[in-house]
């Protein structure tokens, strides 16, 4: 546990010297700013829209620690040797796995919760600008519901980043492997439920069939953390999907650690 | 010191060029852009709902702002967009309520601009069936229905009828089922229309959008000022008026209201009102 | 201290490449409280050989350990001190960072913690410059930080891969008085070099390694009979020259 920790809290100072953070965290409140401005040309539902552009931020915001940072940190890690400091010390693969995905979780908070503040602002600039009739709908809990299944998914997406860069052997194709599961990990459910109702009528091979059905157990559902459009509209989202989602992303994090550092501790660090 | 004053010298020239450049940039895309309108609709919903991710709501704003542009186009070179703009403009319309159902916006445009300008009322009626579904709490969902039944498309019975499913809603406003009545009893066109468009404008944060609109409402105020008027002479005398002199000669109206689009107002038998113009800007 | 019999290492081939073998059947035994020096040309095998001793990599065959206790295992690392070849530290962060890491895991208690790192900053001569991070530093300033970092918790055992590589002449005097002070306090050292040189001024025992085998151990002294002057080159040329005609 302590060697986990201490791994945790080195990769999260060292994320913070990363100068790419401070310059994601800016252009995102920029964006945010930018969304209370462009949310003056729509008719009726302005703080839909601006919930709708400052949640997508925070998640965007959050993203670009599974998608960059924890790329430079984890398979450049590796690739550069800069492990060797820490391996060659009483710590085991899997320790140092956890420790930095707990690293790469304590950025993504501090990030997200830094750009939770962000949409807390642009919601009462708006609400200023504008006027309260148009934010009537404003629902707290469900942007905190929201925010949270958000964080939850950049979670996910953590883990898959450890988990792909203790597959491959080069940085970029661990980026590619992580970017791809993001995109694979919100496309399934859609392409899931098309093939269930198939309005179109096109008769759909089996072997497509049987490929959506691996996708869908082998990729994480992270569709199911999206729940931004709810909260923009101020819709009640129910606690317990909250709770139920919790677990399943824990599991799914856990399965891919434990798979993640099987491999990792196969590997010579040559 | 004389090579950074050279440099200072070279960059201003080429800031001046910049300067020059960026509004004929900007004219030269607006070449391309004269009122035309995203394509984005024509991806099938299917498609364009997996492909957007976790933006989904995000891309429904971007398409409103691309819709919304189109129209402030329009409006500003004040020509009337062709059917099959109208068209892709509904099948954007169509995209956007299936990535955010629940997006007012999209079925406040699809009443505002579909039924009022493009008089596309089966395509602005299915969006606002759409709209029931994802917003069955929202009152003016069934009540804009109601409303094109009635006005454009004259089934009265079967717009009383919405107006009356809208009056249902908690929230809706009280002079809902009097009007539903009326709307039975009197066909009160312009007055259903007035305040129809006064409850449009009153929601809405951009009246600019639509100046038309404005107008409208100008002529309208005067129509439903005509069908009080009657209204008020058939409950007295209980006979109709002749004509509209002679509401004004027996004090219902204070005097014969202006057509802002230029025509005559006509007083039909049945109470209800309109004008040679038939409101619509005459063709210069 | 530490105990290597019959160590090999095969490098399976990935993707139409030739598995390569990097060690074959080394044996290695270093006593408690001595410099040992691993000498040999590149690719012979050294750096290899003390990853499978760090458990960085897996032998094919063989044992290995640590103190006793087996290179596989976690606890076989918790008197050790390890100098990479390229240190290895990450460069956003000032060598307090790394200490601080390091006494984290260790739990070095507070006022011990304090009291150690201005002793080793200043002994790697950094001290002024503690608190800058590495980004800043030149190539002989990261190698005795990484020093630093393998010094700090006082280990029983200090592997190091080149130690003197990328450090000028000063600088190699300052890790040479490093590593005699620190065996001299009955530590056990053991580095691989290509400096000859340094490996004869200080080594107890010498082991040259070609292609992967463990050619031959000698003590300084023995050198001195057998060879003459500067007896570590012509033994390490001919050991070399011969493998490489066989």
């Amino acid at each position: 546990m302590r060697a986990v920790f201490s791994v945790a809290l080195l990769s999260f100072k060292e994320g913070l010297r990363q100068r790419v953070l401070y310059g994601v965290v800016l252009a995102a409140l920029l964006m945010m700013s930018g969304a209370v401005l462009v949310s003056g040309f729509f008719l009726r539902d302005i703080s839909k829209v601006i919930l709708d552009f400052s949640l997508a931020t925070v998640t965007l915001g959050g993203l670009t620690i599974p998608l960059f940072l924890a790329i430079h940190m984890l398979a450049r890690d590796i690739e550069r040797r800069t492990v060797f400091s820490l391996l060659s010390r009483p710590i085991s693969r899997g320790q140092y796995l956890f420790g930095k995905f707990n690293g790469l979780l304590l950025l993504t908070g501090l990030v997200m919760l830094f750009l939770s503040i962000g949409v807390y602002l642009s919601l009462e600039c708006g609400e200023f600008l504008f006027g309260e009739r148009f934010f009537v709908t404003v629902s707290w809990n469900s942007i905190f519901a929201a925010l949270f299944l958000s964080f939850l998914s950049v979670m996910i997406l953590n883990a898959l980043a450890v988990f792909w860069s203790t597959l491959t052997t080069s940085s970029f194709l661990a980026t590619l492997l992580t970017v791809f599961s993001y995109v694979i990990g919100h496309f399934v459910d859609d392409v899931v439920r098309f093939l269930q109702v198939n309005t179109t009528g096109v008769e759909i091979s089996s072997s497509i069939k049987q490929v959506v059905e691996i996708a869908k157990y082998s990729f994480p559902n992270l569709a199911a953390f999206d729940v931004k459009s709810v909260a923009a509209h101020g819709m009640v989202i129910p606690l317990a999907d909250v709770v139920f989602l919790t677990f399943y992303a824990g599991i799914y994090c856990s399965l891919l650690l434990t798979l993640a550092t099987i491999f990792f501790r196969r590997r010579d660090l040559a | 010191m004389k090579r950074s004053f050279t440099l200072l010298v070279f960059f201003s020239v080429l800031f001046a060029l910049m300067g020059v450049m960026t509004d004929k940039v900007h004219n030269l895309r607006t070449k391309y852009l004269a009122a035309s309108i995203s394509q984005i609709g024509r991806i099938p919903s299917s498609v364009l709902v997996a492909t957007s991710l976790e933006y989904k709501g995000v891309v429904a704003d971007m398409m409103f702002l691309n819709a919304s542009n189109f129209i402030g186009r329009n409006l500003m070179e004040r020509r009337s967009p062709q059917p099959e703009e109208w068209q892709t403009f509904y099948l954007m319309l169509d995209r956007m309520s299936a990535l955010d159902g629940r997006f007012l916006d999209t079925y406040v445009f699809a009443e505002m601009m579909l039924a009022w300008q493009a008089r596309m009322y089966d395509e602005a009626n299915s969006l606002l069936a759409k709209a029931r579904r994802y917003r069955p709490d929202d009152w003016r969902m069934p009540y804009y229905i109601g409303f094109n039944h009635f006005y454009f498309q004259k089934q009265y019975a079967l717009g009383a009828d919405y107006v009356m499913q809208a009056a249902n809603i908690s929230g809706s406003p009280s002079y809902l089922p009097n009007l539903a009545a009326r709307l039975a009893f009197y066909g009160s066109r312009s007055k259903t229309a007035l305040l129809f468009i006064k409850e449009l404008i009153a929601q809405n944060k951009q009246i600019e959008l639509n100046p038309e609109l404005e107008k409208r409402l100008a002529a309208f105020e005067a129509a439903a000022s005509i069908e009080d008027a009657a209204v008020g002479f058939i409950n007295r005398f209980d006979r109709r008026p002749v004509n509209i002199s002679e509401l004004v000669k027996t004090g219902f109206l204070s005097a014969v209201p202006l057509d802002p689009y230029g025509g005559e107002w006509r007083l039909y038998i049945d109470g209800h009102v309109d004008s040679t113009s038939n409101f619509v800007e005459r063709e210069k | 201290m530490i105990q290597a019999e019959h160590l090999s290492k095969k490098y399976t081939g990935h993707l139409g490449r030739k598995p390569t073998l990097a060690l074959s059947d080394v044996s290695l035994h270093v006593k408690e409280k001595e410099i040992f020096g691993i000498v040999g040309p590149n690719g012979a095998g050294k750096s290899t050989l003390l990853k499978i001793l760090l458990g960085l990599v897996k032998a094919s065959s063989g044992i290995a350990s640590l103190n006793g206790v087996s290179v596989s295992e976690i606890r076989s690392r918790q008197q050790l001190g390890y100098l990479p070849e390229n240190p290895c530290l990450y460069d956003s962060l000032s060598v307090v960072d790394h200490l601080n890491f390091i006494a984290r895991l260790y739990q070095l208690p507070k006022d011990l913690l304090s009291k150690r790192m201005d002793d080793v900053l200043t002994r790697v001569g950094l001290d002024d410059v503690a608190h800058r991070s590495l980004r800043t530093y030149s190539k002989g300033m990261v190698q005795r930080a990484a020093l630093a970092c393998a010094l700090f918790t006082e280990p029983d055992l200090l592997i190091l891969d080149e130690p003197m590589s990328g450090l000028d002449p000063l600088g190699r005097k300052m890790v040479l008085d490093i590593i005699r002070e620190y065996n001299s306090r009955g530590n056990t050292v053991l580095f691989c070099s290509h400096v000859l040189n340094d490996v004869e001024r200080i080594c107890d025992r010498i082991a040259i390694m070609n292609k992967g085998k463990l050619v031959v151990t000698v003590t300084p002294q023995q050198l001195q009979q057998e060879e003459g002057d500067s007896p570590l080159e012509s033994l390490f040329m001919r050991t070399v020259l011969e493998e490489g005609s066989a």
